[in-house]
This record gives C-alpha cells, sequence and structure tokens, in this order.
C-alpha cells in the first residue's frame, strides 16, 4: 500500500493526528455503533452503485480462466507499454473488494507489527479500509471527505477534502495505487519488470520528485489476470518495510452498504 | 486706499527690486527643492491611512505582480504547468526581482523533522514535567502505536524517535498554520499556486519598479505582455498588477491632454480673432504661470520635498489667477493712463483676490501635509499673480491705442430691465438648494482610477476566485533597526495578539520560530532541566510502559542524543528558511516582521486596539485602507470648506466694510456651488475629492464675477464695460480651456471638466442676471441713489 506518500503524509500527520485542520468530532456512544456514514448524500452521489451489473463479477472460477487466458496473450516488455497494458486491465474495473493483511517491519519496534483488515474500493472516488487486528481500526474516504474511526478515540473525525491539499493529494495516491492509475504513477516513478510470472514490477521514485525523499522503492505483484494487485511492498529510506498481502479479492461486485460503515459492527 | 496701493513715485523701479528680490529667492528655492510623488503627503500626518501607505512603500509589498494562468477546456494540466514553467525561465532580472515559489511538499515535510530536532530550542521545558508523568507517558506510547498502524504510521515513523513525550504536536500544528498565512486557496502542485479544481495556477512576481514608478511600471507591463505572449493555445494568461494602473492612468492622460491641447488651442485661438487681436494677451496667461513657477521656488525655500500632485493642482488652480489680469487688461485697453487705470480698479482686485487667497490659506490649516504646501503655494500665486497684474502688466500692455468704450445698456438699466429673469433663476437656484439635500459624497479614489473595465474585471475575478471567503489577510508589522530587536519585539507581540486574533486565525513566525533570544533561554532551560538522574528516569519509564507495544529499545534514541548534544544554534531562520521570506523583511535599514490575520472589520479594529501604544507595532489592513482614505478625506474636507468660509467672510468683510454687498458679492460664488451639486445629485456621480478641487477653482472665479460686477455696477458702467467685460472674457476664456477637457476619458479630468463647466456657467449667469438686479433692490435707497452714491 502506498501509505506513505508525501500527500497521505502531510494530512495525517498535520490533519489526523494534531489536530489542526478542520475537523468535526462526533462521540461515538453505543448507538453510534450502528452509524453508517453512507449518508443518503452519497448514495445520491453514487446512484449506480446498486446497478453493477452482477453478471460482470467474476466468480473466482472465472478469473482463474481468463488467467489461463493472459497466459497466452503476449505481455509487453517494455515498462512503459506494459504499463499501459495494465492500466487498460484495470480500467474495466469498477469496484474492488478484498482482505489483507498488513506486515509492517518498523524500527521503532522490536517485532513485527502485523495487521489484518479488509479494504472496498467504488471508482472513481470511494474506498474504505478497516483493520480488524489488532486493533479496530477505519479510514474512509469520498470525494469531499476523510473519515477515520479508532477503537481509542471512539471518535469519527472528519475532514473537509476541498480545505486540505494534502488529503486531496492523499486520495490521488489512493486512487493511483489501488485502482491502478499507472500512467500518473509513472510520472514520478521509474519503472522495472522484477518477474514475469507472477508480474512484479518495481517503482523507484525519481530523485527529483517529493515521494524520493521517503520511499526506496515500491514493489507491486499482480493477480494472476493482471486485473488486481496482489502484493504491494513499500521500502523506505528509514529502512522500514510495509508488505501488503491482499486475498479474497473481488471484482466488480456490488458492495454492500454495510461495508461502507465506518464504525464496525 | 487706491493711492496707498498704488503709489505714484517711481513705481517701475520698485516694482522692479521687489520682483527681482523674489525671483532670486525663488530660483534659490528652486536648487534646494525636490519633488516626491509619496501618496504619504496626501494623508493626514500620524494617521492610520498614513501609516499603511508608509509601510507599503517601505516594503514593496504593493509592487507584486501576478500572472493568472487558465487553462482551456478540453485541454491537458500539463500544458498549463509547461506554459508557468516557460514564463518562469524567461523572466528579465531587470524587471523582476525573482519569482515567489510554494514550498515544495518533500521540503515542508523536511521542515517538519528538522523543526522537531530544534524542540529544546523552541519548546518551553514547562510543557515537559507533565508529559513525563508514568500516565502520560502510557498515554503516549498508546498513542504512537496506535499511529503506527494507521496509513500515516509510515511518516511517523520519522517523527516519533525524536518527540516521545509528544512536547512538539502543538509546534508542528502551529507550522502547518505558517503555510497558510497567504490567505490564498490555493493547493501546492509541482512547485505552483493551483486552485483547489486544478485547472488554473498564478504566479507571484517580485518587481523592481515601484508600483508609483511611471517609467518602471511602462516596462513591466511590456516585459509581462511579452511573457503572456510566449504562452502557447490552450492556456490564457491574465496579468494583475497595480503597475497596470500606473501605465493605463498615464496612458490614458496623454492622450486626454493631446486630444485636449488640440481642441483648446483651436477655441483659444478663435477667441483670440474674434475678441482679443492682441499678441500682448499672452501675457494675461503668463502671469500667472510665472506666479506659480515663483511660487514653488518660495515654497522650497521652506519645504525640502514637495508633493508633484501639489504642484500640478496649485498650477491649476493659479489658473484662476488669470481674471486678476483680464481685468486689468480690460481697464488699461478701454482708458488711457495705464497705471491711473490700474489703481482705479485696484480695490476691486484685492478684494477679489484676497477673498480666493483665504480660500486657500484655510488649507494651511490642513493635519494633511500636501493639502498645507498647496495652501502655501496657491496663496502666493494668487498674490503675486494679482499683484504682477496691477504693477507689471500695464507697463506690457500701454502703448497700445485705447479701445472704444463699448456699449451696451448701463449697469442699472440692466438691473431693471432683468428683474423678471432674476426671479425665475433665483427660484431654480432654490430648487437647486433645495435638490443639493440629497448629494452624496464618494470619498474613495476608486472612481479616480482611469484604469479599463477590463482589469477592473480581472481583479474582481481575481479575487473571487482565489481569496478565501473574498477575505484578503491583514499585516500586524513589527518594525526595529535590528533583527534581534524585531524578532524580540515580535515575540512579544506574538502572546498579546495570538489569543484575541484566533478566530481571525492568526499566524506568526514566533509562534514557531521564536526570536534568538527566546530560543537561547528555552535552550538554557532545557539544557539544565536535563541532568543525568532525570534523563535516566525518563529511560526507564519509556522501556517499562512501551513493553507492552514491543518498542525498540533504541526507538526514541534520537530524542535521547539531541538532550545529549542539541542540535547546532542557528542564528537565522533555521528550517523555517524557505518560509521566512513570507515573515521577514530587510528594508536595508530596518528589519520587519509580518504577522497574519484574516481582514475583517472586528479583527482589525482588535488589533489596532492592541497595538495602540506599541512602538514599533503597526496594523495594517488593505479593507481598512480604503474607508481610512475616506475618513481622511471627508474629515479634512469638511474641515477646510468650514475655514474657507469663515475666511472669505471675513477677509470680504474686512475689505468692503459693508454686509450686503458682501453678500452679494458672494452670489455667483454661491449659485456655483448650488449649480455643482444639483449637477451632481441629477446625474448621479457622487461627489468626490477631484470635483471638490476643482469646485474650489470655480468658486475663486465666480467671486471674481461677483467683485467685479458689482464694481461695476457702483461705477454705473455700461454691460460692455470694463468690470463686465473683464468677467465676459474671463467666462470665455475659462470655458474654452474648461469645455475642452469634456472630451477628456480619463474619469477625473472628465469631473474636472463637468465641474468646471457647470459652476462656471451658473457663476456667470448669476453675475450677469442676478447681480445687477439685487443690486438695484438692495443697495440703491428709497429715493434711488445707489450706496455708492451715498458714500
Amino acid at each position: 500500500m502506498k501509505c506513505s506518500s508525501i500527500g497521505l503524509i502531510l494530512s495525517l500527520v498535520l490533519g489526523m493526528n494534531y489536530s489542526i485542520m478542520a475537523q468535526e468530532k462526533k462521540s461515538a456512544n453505543p448507538k453510534e455503533k450502528k452509524q453508517s456514514v453512507q449518508a443518503k448524500s452519497e448514495k445520491e452521489a453514487h446512484p449506480d452503485d446498486s446497478k453493477v451489473d452482477e453478471s460482470k463479477s467474476e466468480p473466482k472460477s472465472g478469473q482463474q480462466d481468463q488467467a489461463q487466458d493472459m497466459k497466452k496473450e503476449a505481455i509487453p516488455t517494455d515498462p512503459g507499454l506494459l504499463l499501459e497494458y495494465l492500466q487498460e486491465k484495470i480500467n474495466t474495473i469498477k469496484t474492488v473488494q478484498a482482505t489483507f493483511v498488513q506486515t509492517k517491519q518498523l524500527k521503532l519496534f522490536d517485532r513485527q507489527l502485523v495487521l489484518k483488515g479488509s479494504i472496498a474500493l467504488h471508482k472513481p472516488d470511494r474506498m474504505i479500509w478497516h483493520v480488524n487486528e489488532p486493533v479496530s481500526y477505519t479510514m474512509f474516504l469520498d470525494k469531499k471527505h476523510l473519515r477515520q474511526w479508532d477503537e481509542d478515540t471512539r471518535q469519527i473525525q472528519t475532514i473537509d477534502i476541498g480545505n486540505e491539499p494534502a488529503a486531496k493529494e492523499m486520495i490521488r495516491q489512493f486512487n493511483a495505487w489501488l485502482l491502478g492509475e499507472f500512467t500518473a504513477i509513472a510520472k514520478t516513478y521509474e519503472t522495472r519488470i522484477l518477474q514475469q510470472v507472477p508480474l512484479t514490477l518495481v517503482f523507484i521514485p525519481k530523485p527529483e520528485s517529493p515521494v524520493g525523499q521517503v520511499i526506496v522503492n515500491v514493489s507491486m505483484t499482480m493477480g494472476d489476470d493482471l486485473r488486481y494487485i496482489q502484493k504491494l511492498t513499500i521500502e523506505e529510506k528509514t529502512g522500514d518495510v510495509t508488505t501488503v498481502d491482499f486475498h479474497q479479492t473481488r471484482l466488480n461486485e456490488t458492495i454492500p452498504d454495510t461495508t461502507w460503515e465506518l464504525v464496525p459492527r | 486706499m487706491n493711492d496707498v496701493l498704488l503709489s505714484k513715485r517711481r513705481p517701475m523701479l520698485r516694482t522692479g527690486v521687489i520682483a527681482l528680490i523674489l525671483v532670486l529667492l525663488s530660483v534659490w528655492g528652486w536648487t534646494r527643492l525636490s519633488f516626491t510623488s509619496s501618496m504619504q503627503m496626501m494623508l493626514p500626518e500620524d494617521s492610520d491611512a498614513q501609516k499603511t501607505i508608509a509601510f507599503f512603500q517601505d516594503t514593496q509589498i504593493a509592487s507584486k505582480a501576478i500572472l493568472w494562468f487558465k487553462l482551456h477546456p478540453n485541454t491537458n494540466e500539463d500544458v498549463m504547468y509547461a506554459a508557468a514553467d516557460k514564463v518562469l525561465g524567461a523572466l528579465d532580472p531587470e524587471v523582476i526581482a525573482r519569482a515567489i515559489r510554494p514550498p515544495q511538499q518533500s521540503d515542508a515535510m523536511m521542515m517538519l523533522v528538522d523543526l522537531i530536532g530544534y524542540q529544546c530550542d523552541l519548546v518551553p521545558v514547562e510543557t515537559v514535567e507533565s508529559a513525563m508523568e508514568p500516565e502520560a507517558l502510557k498515554k503516549r506510547m498508546r498513542e504512537i502505536y496506535m499511529q503506527m498502524l494507521k496509513p500515516s504510521g509510515a511518516f511517523m515513523g520519522a517523527m516519533f524517535p525524536h518527540d516521545p513525550l509528544g512536547v512538539s504536536n502543538d509546534l508542528l500544528g502551529r507550522m502547518y498554520g505558517l503555510t497558510k498565512a497567504m490567505g490564498f486557496r490555493a493547493d501546492i502542485q509541482r512547485g505552483h499556486f493551483v486552485h483547489p479544481e486544478g485547472r488554473e495556477l498564478f504566479i507571484v512576481l517580485e518587481t523592481i519598479a515601484p508600483v508609483t514608478d511611471i517609467e518602471g511600471s511602462r516596462k513591466l507591463v511590456a516585459h509581462l505582455d511579452e511573457l503572456i505572449a510566449k504562452v502557447g493555445p490552450g492556456v490564457t494568461v491574465i496579468p494583475i498588477a497595480g503597475h497596470l494602473h500606473t501605465v493605463q492612468n498615464d496612458q490614458v492622460m496623454r492622450a486626454d491632454i493631446q486630444r485636449v491641447a488640440i481642441i483648446g488651442m483651436i477655441g483659444f485661438a478663435v477667441v483670440f480673432l474674434l475678441v482679443y487681436r492682441d499678441w500682448r494677451v499672452g501675457a494675461i496667461f503668463g502671469l500667472p504661470l510665472v506666479s506659480i513657477g515663483v511660487s514653488i521656488g518660495l515654497c522650497g525655500m521652506y519645504y525640502s520635498h514637495l508633493a508633484i500632485m501639489v504642484v500640478g493642482m496649485a498650477a491649476t488652480m493659479a489658473g484662476g489667477a488669470m481674471d486678476y489680469a483680464i481685468f486689468v487688461y480690460t481697464a488699461v485697453r478701454m482708458g488711457t493712463n495705464p497705471f491711473a487705470d490700474a489703481r482705479r480698479i485696484a480695490l476691486p482686485l484685492l478684494t477679489s483676490a484676497l477673498t480666493t487667497t483665504g480660500i486657500f490659506v484655510a488649507f494651511m490649516f490642513s493635519g494633511v501635509p500636501a493639502y498645507r504646501q498647496l495652501g502655501a503655494m496657491t496663496s502666493m500665486a494668487f498674490m503675486l499673480s494679482a499683484l504682477a497684474s496691477l504693477y507689471i502688466l500695464p507697463a506690457m500692455v500701454k502703448g497700445r491705442p485705447p479701445v472704444h468704450q463699448c456699449n451696451g445698456p448701463s449697469m442699472r438699466r440692466w438691473g431693471r430691465l432683468i428683474r423678471p429673469l432674476t426671479m425665475v433663476l433665483l427660484i431654480l437656484f432654490v430648487l437647486a438648494a433645495i435638490l443639493d439635500r440629497k448629494v452624496q459624497f464618494d470619498p474613495s479614489l476608486s472612481n479616480m482610477d482611469g484604469v479599463s473595465s477590463l482589469v477592473k474585471a480581472n481583479e474582481h475575478q481575481f479575487q473571487q476566485t482565489w481569496t478565501k471567503d473574498g477575505q484578503d489577510m491583514a499585516i500586524v508589522a513589527v518594525t526595529a533597526d535590528s533583527m534581534e530587536q524585531a524578532a524580540s519585539l515580535n515575540d512579544q507581540v506574538y502572546k498579546v495578539f495570538h489569543e484575541p486574533l484566533s478566530d481571525a486565525h492568526f499566524v506568526s513566525l514566533a509562534s514557531v520560530w521564536p526570536s534568538p533570544a527566546q530560543r537561547a533561554a528555552n535552550r538554557s532551560a532545557w539544557q539544565a532541566y536535563w541532568d543525568a538522574p532525570r534523563i535516566e528516569l525518563l529511560q526507564t519509564r519509556i522501556t517499562d510502559t512501551g513493553k507492552a507495544y514491543g518498542f525498540a529499545a533504541d526507538a526514541f534514541a534520537p530524542f535521547f542524543n539531541s538532550l545529549k548534544q542539541p542540535q547546532a544554534w542557528d542564528n537565522g531562520a533555521g528550517p523555517l528558511k524557505m518560509v521566512s521570506d513570507q515573515f521577514v523583511i530587510e528594508t536595508g535599514k530596518q528589519w520587519i516582521f509580518l504577522n497574519f490575520f484574516q481582514d475583517n472589520q472586528r479583527a482589525v479594529a482588535i488589533a489596532r486596539d492592541l497595538a495602540r501604544n506599541r512602538p514599533g507595532v503597526q496594523v495594517v489592513s488593505n479593507r481598512a485602507l480604503g474607508q481610512e482614505m475616506a475618513d481622511a478625506s471627508s474629515s479634512e474636507s469638511r474641515r477646510i470648506v468650514l475655514l474657507s468660509l469663515a475666511m472669505i467672510l471675513l477677509i470680504m468683510l474686512a475689505m468692503t466694510r459693508h454686509v450686503r454687498r458682501s453678500l452679494i458679492m458672494l452670489t455667483p460664488a454661491l449659485a456655483s456651488i448650488l449649480a455643482m451639486l444639483a449637477l451632481s445629485v441629477l446625474t448621479g456621480r457622487l461627489l468626490n475629492p477631484a470635483s471638490i478641487i476643482a469646485g474650489i477653482v470655480v468658486f475663486g472665479l465666480c467671486v471674481d464675477y461677483g467683485v467685479f460686477t458689482v464694481d461695476a455696477w457702483r461705477r454705473n458702467e455700461t454691460m460692455l464695460g470694463n468690470g463686465m467685460s473683464s468677467v465676459h472674457l474671463s467666462w470665455l476664456t475659462t470655458m474654452v480651456g474648461g469645455s475642452a477637457l469634456l472630451w477628456a476619458e480619463h474619469p477625473v479630468l472628465f469631473l474636472v471638466a463637468l465641474t468646471i463647466t457647470t459652476g462656471l456657467s451658473a457663476g456667470y449667469i448669476t453675475a450677469l442676471a442676478i447681480v445687477p438686479a439685487v443690486c438695484q433692490v438692495v443697495l440703491c435707497d428709497d429715493k434711488g441713489q445707489t450706496e455708492g452714491n451715498m458714500q
């Protein structure tokens, strides 16, 4: 996961942790536990959400078939062309749901931190990131807001993205990595193909890019059908390494309303 | 009295000696004179408006230019960035000092990390004590752990090792606030200030030319046009700069002056050929010009700096002194003995000159330096013109064969004939007086700006597009002779101002990076506090509380290392050097620290209150400036008008020693004011400083009409005799010049023309159709004898 992008960093450091951005705190009492962040307005903003064509959502077996077809298809070896090729593939995706295991090897701790949770994405601009273990934490992003909740504060914190360029940059970074906006990524990173099967790419920040001051590289392993990310590893200049493994990835399936609830049931 | 004024004994020699002395003194004055275009001269001394203008001049803040890039629909954003970069690469260093670039996001992030390294300089040690408590530490360790699980964890990994106690949290928050000081609704993308919607950006350019420098402004505008021409299709670039106003006003003025000069010359040529037919009439125009030239020099003996605007205004007003020369010229041309003829009209002429001078003497009591200069210069010019008309002009006009006395009805007969018309006109003036109660004064200078409507529209659009809620940022400026002094004073200002102005988002460099003195004090307090036992105690507590979360033994090594070996001392802006330009200005003589807050009425009032009695602290509000200038202008106008009226009445009464006659003499001037105000109401044009200045000139001329007409009536001259001919010629000549200005495009010149033509015509009609009839009624006794005859 490209969590350490500069936009994300500034937004989170300055906004969430130090409470200096415009924010709206709401106490999460037991009743609020059932609260859904999927406001009516969001439904209105995405009226086609429930209309995702079930026929297009592919069961795992279908993906495996497609993967076999892919093996027959010639994949470009030039990184630039490959990114364009992947971009085309990913453009067919409207929704993504998956579980993940995030492993953090950080200098601050003498042991690995392992997080488990789930993620849901709805193009073009809605995403929810649930962590279930070892703590409960949720982050929700849409076009206008960034909202988060954790079990310690038990409060929903809202940041108006329109007023915060850093938060907006964070959304862009999330979209770029999780929705596979490879053309945008190619502007900031130099791309190398690490291995063909499974297809693994390494992105090295260009020296003049801001990300280059923090990130050593990002490696990304694609799923069999090349339409979703299976594994993402971020190596930072501090020596910290974060790996996210995605499992049970489901593409173009209707995302249930309950998935968008910020406070877990 | 005339004999006293014009003694027959060796008049030429005495006049010559006095004139020579005055000219020599004037030449000496000219040699030590310098001119200034500073706006400060035009505002009351020690007023907020004057201080604000001085601040803008000292800091050159108003001399910035902006290029606003707007991307066309269906054009890729890259085109806009490429255009902006191309423009930045083509800046001419002789015109533009530098482009102000926003810090890169990565730079901003590095700034945060670096800043934490200086926490012993920046964070008061008192905040550490409570953070050391075991409960607080436990909470902090949990907080760090939680943050590290969040997506933000990666960056926090770089921050937490330096701050296990969390004492820098507020510091970082305030640093973030510093980046918002510009008050623009702009993101920072690819090194540019970009609109949140991503399809517009702007570049801020620090220009070399002050906004008042016409030539420098012209160069800058030409360079901006060149830069804009370099931008290819797909992007529109709009310049926003005060220099555009300077250049466009200058262009319009120049074009107007050329047009008006041609029209005026044709008019004067017609008047000359039909009326004067005498080359020596040039003296009529020359004497006021020479008088103002001598007056400027004489003023130079007292004032070392003269406002250039005042010189222009004084020259315009001194044009009113032309009446005296016309009066003497007609008297001499119609008589047989030039000096005797001049002596005959000396009293009414001096009555007129002293009354008009009285108006300008009132200016000398103004709180505005430029008004005082205007008063001194114009009073001198009027008196010199009057005296030169009496003493020098007869010598220049003599030798010309006398013109036959023109015919026409006598003044008294005319006074009787004209009564029905007088009644109608008096009713009209009463109606005008009723109408004038609706007159409104617009003291703002914006309506006097000759800039194109396109520039005004662009500025309005820029304001709407880029500022938050249309609000600018106001400034609390802290000035001192050295950086250390200014920074220390800025610390105090921050302590006093930030709480009351928190709603207005008060932003100060001192909130993050205090003065060297304060930082040194913080550092020594930290060093004294963190002795070995205390460091060991903290290490133990962190190990104990951090164990539950799996913190590494050396997790906070950078913090403990910094206690043993603090960051190297930085006497400058430290890690904030990328943003400090925005907060610190060095003028060469002084250091100015700038603190920002939202420019609204309430906040400015609070800030002004706090700044009172604090030497070196000044509140600068762009929004309030317009109001301050307006207030200053209206209060000064009121004061001067009242003083002028008092002076006029006193002088008139002193010269005539006759109340009724004095009042009749003032009738044309009063009528001119009523007409000018009525025109303002009828046309919907608000009265403004330019029309007031023009009104004063008209008032002075109309006083002359009244004095000359009453004098002609008392002498029972004909309607085309000496006195009335002077009135006719004066009106005709001034109207030619005044009405030529009606073709001007510049709002100020046009307004001046409108005021002059309306006021003069009303004054002239009054002198012609009201004064003789009123004289007939008021100055004749029951037996038909005039008060003049009775004396």
